[in-house]
């Protein structure tokens, strides 16, 4: 009869510990998946269509044409951006340091992307709903890094239809 | 007496606990397992983009990401299709990003006006990688029998805080 009250009591108590332990499980893995999700994101651009291959005539619409030119490469530093680079082989990362280049916009050159940014804007307010392309166009020397923050300037400026320079000439080097 | 009919009844009781504590391991192994499979996404410092769309993959479709890396390598599903040091001096050096475009090309969607594939092509370029390796891809792409003309450029995006 003892143990049978026993073993009773016993069911009514529940264990407690492997719960907590599957909940920290999970907490830890949802925190690690959340911001490794957060950090990534796209910007939508588009290629040049060939131009064989829409045989009708489009009216040429009027497009925006961003120039990209570096002035100054800066000096190359190591990834963390404190020491000068000097890796012999080249194949560790590296970043760069004063950087400047130039945007061309209109035969208006901008050395400051968010003055870049507001002349965009206000292109693009003009010419109102008609869906107005803008066309990067970058230059010798020009790096990813440099290119995409003329991109988000852009989308963020209200462009949707932007896209990568024309037949893509031997500009970059 | 007693005890051992005590003995019977314990070892018919299961214990669930340790059972559900391997499945929820097993649950968040394939988990972690079958996105990493499915992104295809290499280890890169994307440049900062505030206006960038959060990267919302569908888990069950497969979509074509080409990696380019800081030194210009281009990385497709872990595989390196384009080196510059090994494969500038060969005749063709994106001969392997071709074939692997054209094939991409072909299992997309074709658009019902053009005939152009209508899917966009993912290109993650390292912040530090000069852009005439990702202009190498749209080049490309723009070519007879390829013709993506739809791309999605990796960014991060700053965080807030």
């Amino acid at each position: 009869m003892s143990l049978v009250s026993d073993m009773q009591n016993e069911k009514h108590e529940m264990e407690m510990t492997p719960m907590i332990d599957v909940t920290f499980l999970l907490l830890i893995f949802f925190m690690c998946t959340l911001k490794f999700k957060m950090l990534e994101g796209k910007l939508t651009a588009y290629l040049p269509k060939d131009a064989g291959v829409n045989p009708e005539d489009t009216p040429p619409i009027e497009k925006v044409q961003v120039d990209i030119h570096v002035i100054d490469e800066g000096t190359k530093m190591t990834a963390d951006g404190k020491n000068l680079y000097t890796d012999p082989t080249g194949k560790a990362r590296h970043s760069f340091a004063n950087r400047r280049l130039s945007y061309t916009l209109m035969n208006q050159k901008f050395t400051d992307l968010g003055e870049l940014q507001k002349v965009l804007k206000r292109i693009k307010d003009q010419r109102g709903e008609d869906k107005a392309p803008a066309v990067l166009q970058p230059f010798g020397g020009t790096i990813m890094g440099d290119i995409i923050p003329v991109l988000d300037a852009a989308v963020a400026a209200g462009f949707e239809d932007i896209s990568f320079g024309g037949a893509f000439p031997d500009h970059v080097r | 007496m007693n005890l051992a009919k005590h003995d019977a009844e314990t070892e018919m009781e299961l214990n669930m606990t340790s059972m559900i504590d391997v499945v929820f391991l097993l649950i968040i192994f394939f988990m972690i397992i079958t996105d990493l499979t499915q992104q295809d996404l290499e280890d890169l410092k994307l440049p900062l983009a505030t206006a960038a769309t959060e990267d919302k993959p569908d888990p069950t479709k497969k979509r074509p990401i080409f990696n380019v890396k800081h030194n210009g390598e281009i990385v497709v599903s872990r595989e390196v299709l384009y080196s510059p040091e090994v494969n500038d001096s060969q005749a063709n050096p994106l001969k392997e990003v071709e074939s692997s475009l054209v094939v991409i090309a072909r299992g997309m969607p074709k658009g019902e006006t053009d005939g152009l594939p209508d899917d966009p092509l993912m290109i993650r370029g390292d912040e530090v990688v000069p852009f005439k390796y990702v202009q190498k891809v749209m080049e490309l792409c723009g070519k007879k029998g390829i013709q993506i003309w739809k791309v999605q450029l990796g960014a991060s995006i700053p965080q807030e805080n």
